[in-house]
């Protein structure tokens, strides 16, 4: 994803632009789609009291659907917010380096783990 | 403008710029998108762990009984308000994005329906998950 000036320009020393920007408010609409799915979620949890209704609950696909859609684009979008940060306050090239590898490691085994939780509940 | 040993060694003295600054709605706003999205971002690791954990422990009960904790309450509802003002900043970005908006009365009214929407959106949600 380039803009046409960056095409014709080339890329500076970032090495990416309108890429993390696109994929940052794409999410975030997502997200805000997700809204009304994720309180109805909520809602229907909180009439359930036993831990197995919830686990039935959870199976219905528009229940899992939204939960885990939100929580995938959530910490992407965390992620890219987290870049953000780390480049506008850490200035040593070598801490900013570690802390942003060490938060996507983080980011991505959260992720994996997450998705083998869902695996394991629906089957 | 990286800090060079030099710099570090002479001491030069920086003009106040926080400490003197008026807060506006515009810049509390701004820096308070910024720490929400901090701390949501922690918060939604934690959430994912939990969550994770609790099903690979075979469901067990402890993961639901520390939500008695009172402690955990209030992080529970500082997450709710986090995550109201974040969605409610976060819009209006959306919409600046378009385009709308830009000039500085409007900025000024909609930050203060994005600072009453997330009061509102805090109760909203509050009453969703513990009543």
């Amino acid at each position: 994803m380039k803009s046409d000036l960056s095409k014709a320009k080339g890329l500076g020393s970032a090495k990416s632009g309108v890429h993390h920007w696109i994929h940052q408010r794409f999410t975030a609409l997502f997200m805000v789609c997700l809204t009304l799915p994720l309180f109805m979620l909520l809602w229907k949890l909180n009439s359930i009291s036993l831990e197995a209704n919830i686990i039935h609950l959870l199976r219905k696909p528009f229940y899992i659907l939204s939960y885990s859609l939100f929580a995938i684009t959530s910490i992407y979008h965390g992620m890219l917010g987290m870049k953000v940060i780390i480049e506008d306050y850490i200035h040593c090239e070598t801490l900013k380096l570690i802390i942003m590898l060490l938060l996507q490691l983080i980011t991505i085994i959260t992720i994996v783990a997450f998705i083998i939780a869902i695996i394991y509940i629906i089957i | 403008m990286q800090d060079t040993a030099n710099d570090l060694k002479l001491k030069r003295p920086l003009s106040p710029h926080l400490s003197i600054y008026k807060p506006q709605i515009s810049s509390v706003l701004s820096i308070g998108h910024r720490v929400t999205g901090f701390g949501l971002y922690i918060a939604t690791i934690l959430m994912m762990w939990w969550f994770a954990l609790w099903v690979f422990s075979e469901f067990d009960s402890w993961y639901f009984k520390i939500f008695d904790h009172t402690l955990i309450k209030v992080i529970i509802f500082f997450t709710i308000y986090g995550y109201s003002y974040h969605l409610s900043t976060g819009i209006r970005h959306l919409i600046w994005d378009v385009g709308i908006g830009y000039d500085i009365s409007s900025m000024n009214f909609s930050g203060w329906i994005a600072v009453c929407s997330s009061l509102i959106l805090t109760l909203i949600l509050t009453y969703l998950i513990w009543f």
